[in-house]
């Protein structure tokens, strides 16, 4: 029994090694596939290899992506980056989805001088004092800000709240961002209330909220959170708006909110298949999505991941070369680049600048509103 | 001679393996190396939660707190003050904070004691709780260490987490690390102090009779355990350079859990050979999520698959060895040679004057197990305590012995008062008890049951044990106690079973193990509970002979309850009878014999032909 099951073990482990190949430009894809961020790292995921389906080759020779998981795990996730560069011997990354994950991953690609270009770890310590890790994304303080812009200039409100949860490194992060943005447009925060990842009652919270009776209360929960505070402040009867984050971008917030997020607005990345006037990229992106998952709705998270692609092709043939250094110099130079997401420019420190979306729910739908460039 | 050939066989795998992480960075490359980094590390961790859980029978689910603060600290330590200024974008760092800086070393053995500190401050509420309602406080304590780390911004920087540590963990820093905390733990395992610890988690109330201060015990277990934590979790936070509180959740336990559980609770070997497959598999695994060709035919790759091969991989290794890999076992070179025989040498001694039981009462509520007890015991008599079922014999038993307080009255025991002393307390001043049911630490060979009750006269510390080579007196003591503890075996007839595990000699043998180990603490008073139970006629018999040599051998005082007449009527100088908790006679074996009392609460009032009921005693 014992041997027969070591036997089917040694076949197995033989049949992986079988790949290797010279000629092709070997991509590292590492994300969260399982674990806790699955959910986001499935999409971006998706979003690459449609990428990738759509071209296969950058400057004539052919592209390979090695995909791992790393589980939505720190230590998982620095493994896996180490594999991807010792074992498989990979040109540059792309990954991931979770901030703390891309933070472990970074190190190690720092060390083996491989570029990296982020998804949707918008974290401002991801990049921090980083040569090699890029990002397709906009930042937290960037989408604070882009939130406090919206607020103040477009719909005109000046008492703004903030209820932020503080286990998450991201909502913390938005959360501050907003008050610094806001207080220095001239806006007026009457109040900062907490919770924590998990609960379910915010009653307490929405309660104090009513009775300091804000314009607009920034809210940078994940969906699932998110969904129950609306549903809550409907029920109490609280007439001031909320404005959310990216990680409010879920199909799911309808189902689970029902009425109650009618009229609830939220910054995202400058993508919606309810845009209006797409961009080329993102109406070749939404096309061709469309065909692969006939049943699934194109969405930003999936729009990231294919930039990420996007942005490391361009790279790879202006450096004209598959030389891990050489890409790193070209992605530093990344300027107008048009994306799904918008026309990207990576700065100084390494992040994009582009287009933030505005989203707002409409009739139980999400309809793109506009796009905002946040004033710092 | 085995010694000596066994620690030379040591020295050399020790080198050899040394050569190899030296020559490793030539060979491996940075992916294995990173996974061998993490086999130390995690083993570490196994063996530190080993010992809380596996050795000490303490269900701790609170190690990844622990790690969570030997991380943070040691990360705030290492942090480079540019870095340190750079990471705090939400609230400042407080500024004493930011200059603090020390080497690498340092920064771990600081980190193992705050985690050891922080253990001991949850060890010492928490672990009078046991079984399940353990590991659900500690679950609770770790989540509570996890959560003030979040919420310290200006200290951890919160939810954001550090980044950017000096990475110092090569090949060298950890495995010397898993090095010296697998000396340690070997050695104190080897030690009495092991055997203390393993005889916690077989028995707590015949440990406590054995002298055994159990919280003081375990509450040191708990807080070695939590150094480990500490320390593995500094280094493991070094090595991925990155931490955040998410980062110490409790799969995070779980996942050091697996490894011990898969690699047998309550072994070193195991927790070590644990770190090795566990970490290993989970990596090498990997390729079940890759498309798979075979020939032509290829096999898309599916995340997750890996998690389950291994979640499959565990259930299989639950159903058919429960036990784990090495069970309680521990690697042996002893294993490749031929087995060698125990040696003999001399004798053990002494007593002088012993109990007076005054106007004890002891009550449960409004029950009332025992009325007004009064009686004294001379030296060297044999005394029996009669009665029948549900007289109160053994919870007078336990009043002596320390485990009831009495309700009234006082007992004296050498002329000092022990009413309302605990057991081991009891056990200290010279009294020693067996069992009405047997209760040895099942899992320990005989020896090392018997050397557990020499732990009461131990002389150097436990910590002495985690540096024998320092502290050799611990080294020659614990050789003493094995002699003696041999000695004793041999008087019982024992010998051939010393290294046998309890649970697995015969009943007779057992009982007797009993006594050793009871004598193991030196007594001078012996209390025997119904040691004829569950003995045929002819080893009532021989035991009838047993117990007066033991008077005679060991100069002992004994008291003894059993229901067999013949052994009592035989043995007893004297003998006192209870009935409902109340003493109602005493007097010497022919005198019991006529008493009407007696007669009636054995048989019930009205049958008093005395020829018939002596015929029966």
């Amino acid at each position: 029994m014992r041997k027969i099951f070591a036997a089917v073990l040694l076949i197995a482990m033989l049949c992986s090694c079988a790949y290797a190949d010279d000629g092709v430009i070997k991509i590292g894809v590492f994300n969260c596939l399982t674990g806790q961020n699955a959910l986001g790292g499935q999409l971006e995921l998706e979003g690459t290899q449609l990428a990738h389906k759509l071209m296969p080759e950058i400057s004539g020779k052919k592209v390979e992506l090695i995909i791992v998981d790393n589980k939505s795990d720190k230590v998982e996730a620095a493994n896996a980056v180490t594999r991807l560069i010792e074992n498989d011997k990979v040109c540059a990354i792309i990954g991931t989805f979770g901030s703390s994950l891309a933070m472990a991953g970074g190190e190690v690609a720092e060390k083996a001088k491989i570029p990296v270009v982020g998804t949707s770890c918008t974290n401002p310590l991801v990049t921090l004092g980083k040569k090699y890790y890029f990002r397709v994304c906009f930042i937290d303080p960037y989408q604070g800000a882009g939130a406090a812009t919206y607020a103040l200039r477009k719909l005109n409100f000046k008492r703004a709240a903030t209820l932020i949860d503080v286990a998450s490194d991201y909502s913390v992060g938005l959360g501050t961002f907003f008050k610094t943005a806001f207080e220095k447009m001239g806006g007026e925060i009457v109040a900062e209330l907490k919770y924590n990842s998990g609960d379910q009652d915010f009653t307490a919270q929405l309660t104090e909220l009513i009775t300091k009776n804000p314009d607009i209360v920034f809210l940078p929960a994940y969906f699932a959170e998110g969904a129950i505070v609306l549903k809550q402040a409907n029920e109490l009867g609280a007439e001031f708006k909320f404005i959310g984050a990216d990680a409010m971008d879920n199909p799911e917030i309808v189902t689970l909110g029902g009425d109650s997020v009618e009229g609830f607005m939220h910054t995202t990345f400058a993508y919606d298949p309810s845009m209006k006037d797409m961009n080329p990229t993102a109406k070749q992106f939404t096309e061709e999505w469309r065909k692969v998952h006939p049943d699934k709705d194109p969405n930003a998270l999936a729009a990231v991941g294919y930039d990420a692609y996007v942005m490391l092709k361009d790279a790879i043939e202006r450096a004209g070369s598959a030389e891990p250094e050489k890409i790193r110099d070209a992605l530093e130079q990344t300027k107008d680049l048009p994306t799904v997401t918008g026309i990207t420019t990576i700065n100084v420190t390494h992040d994009a600048e582009k287009d933030m979306g505005i989203v707002e729910i409409r009739d139980g739908k999400k309809v793109f509103i506009g796009t905002v460039i946040p004033e710092n | 001679m085995h010694k000596t050939r066994n620690l030379i066989l040591t020295v050399i795998s020790v080198i050899l393996f040394a050569l190899f992480l030296n020559k490793a960075p030539e060979i491996l490359n940075g992916y294995w190396l990173r996974i061998f980094n993490l086999i130390a590390i995690n083993a570490i961790l196994a063996l530190s939660l080993n010992l809380i859980y596996g050795i000490t029978g303490m269900f701790s689910l609170g190690h990844a707190g622990f790690m969570a603060i030997g991380a943070y600290v040691s990360a705030l330590l290492i942090l480079p003050p540019a870095q340190k200024a750079a990471m705090w974008i939400l609230e400042p760092i407080y500024p004493f904070m930011l200059n603090l800086n020390t080497p690498f070393i340092i920064s771990l053995i600081i980190a193992g004691i705050a985690a050891a500190f922080f253990g001991m401050l949850v060890a010492i509420p928490v672990l009078r709780l046991g079984g399940d309602y353990l590991g659900i406080a500690t679950l609770g304590f770790a989540e509570i260490i996890r959560i003030i780390i979040t919420n310290m911004t200006r200290l951890t920087n919160g939810s954001l987490g550090l980044k950017g540590i000096p990475a110092y963990t090569d090949l060298y820093m950890s495995w010397g690390c898993f090095a010296v905390i697998l000396l340690c733990t070997v050695c104190m395992l080897n030690s009495n102090f092991g055997n203390i610890l393993r005889a916690v988690r077989d028995d707590e109330v015949a440990a406590k009779m054995m002298g055994v201060n159990i919280f003081k015990v375990k509450v040191i277990a708990f807080t070695l355990g939590c150094f480990g934590a500490g320390l593995g979790g500094a280094l493991m936070g070094n090595l991925i350079t990155t931490i955040d509180p998410k980062m110490f959740m409790i799969t995070q336990t779980y996942n050091i859990l697996m490894i011990i559980v898969v690699g047998g609770l309550g072994s070193v070997t195991g927790s070590i050979i644990g770190s090795f497959l566990i970490t290993i598999m989970l990596e090498w695994l990997r390729f079940v999520e890759n498309p798979i060709t075979i020939g032509s035919f290829e096999i898309p790759g599916i995340p997750g698959m890996r998690m389950v091969i291994f979640s499959l991989l565990l259930i299989v290794v639950i159903i058919f060895r429960r036990e784990g890999i090495m069970g309680t076992r521990e690697f042996s070179w002893d294993i490749f040679f031929p087995k060698s025989k125990a040696k003999k040498s001399k004798p053990v001694q002494n007593y002088d004057h012993v109990l007076e039981v005054e106007h004890v009462k002891l009550k449960f509520g409004g029950l009332t197990a025992i009325e007004d007890l009064n009686f004294n015991i001379d030296a060297g008599q044999i005394i029996g305590l009669i009665g029948p079922n549900g007289a109160g014999k053994t919870s007078a038993f336990n009043v002596i012995s320390g485990f009831y307080k009495p309700t009234e009255g006082r007992i004296k025991f050498l002329g000092k008062q022990i009413g309302g002393l605990s057991p081991d307390q009891v056990c200290k001043a010279g009294m020693s008890r067996t069992f009405q049911n047997i209760r040895l630490f099942g899992t320990e060979t005989a020896l090392q049951n018997v050397t557990v009750g020499s732990w009461v006269r131990q002389k150097n510390s436990w910590w002495m044990s985690l540096l024998p080579f320092i502290f050799t007196d611990v080294l020659r003591e614990d050789s003493e106690m094995k002699t003696q503890a041999m000695n004793l075996l041999e008087q019982l007839g024992l010998s051939e079973y010393a290294n046998e595990k309890a649970s697995a000699l015969p009943y007779g043998a057992q009982r007797r193990l009993e006594i050793a180990r009871a004598l193991g603490t030196r007594p001078k008073f012996l209390l025997l509970d119904e040691p004829a139970a569950g003995m045929n006629p002819n080893e009532s018999h021989e035991l009838m002979e047993f117990i007066k040599r033991l008077r005679d051998e060991f100069k002992l005082t004994i008291l003894l309850i059993e229901h067999d007449m013949k052994v009592v009527m035989n043995v007893c100088d004297y003998i006192h009878v209870l009935d409902q908790g109340v003493h109602i006679a005493q007097g010497t074996p022919s005198e019991i014999r006529a008493n009407k009392k007696v007669i009636e609460a054995y048989l019930g009032a009205g049958a008093s032909s005395e020829n018939s009921q002596e015929a029966k005693f």
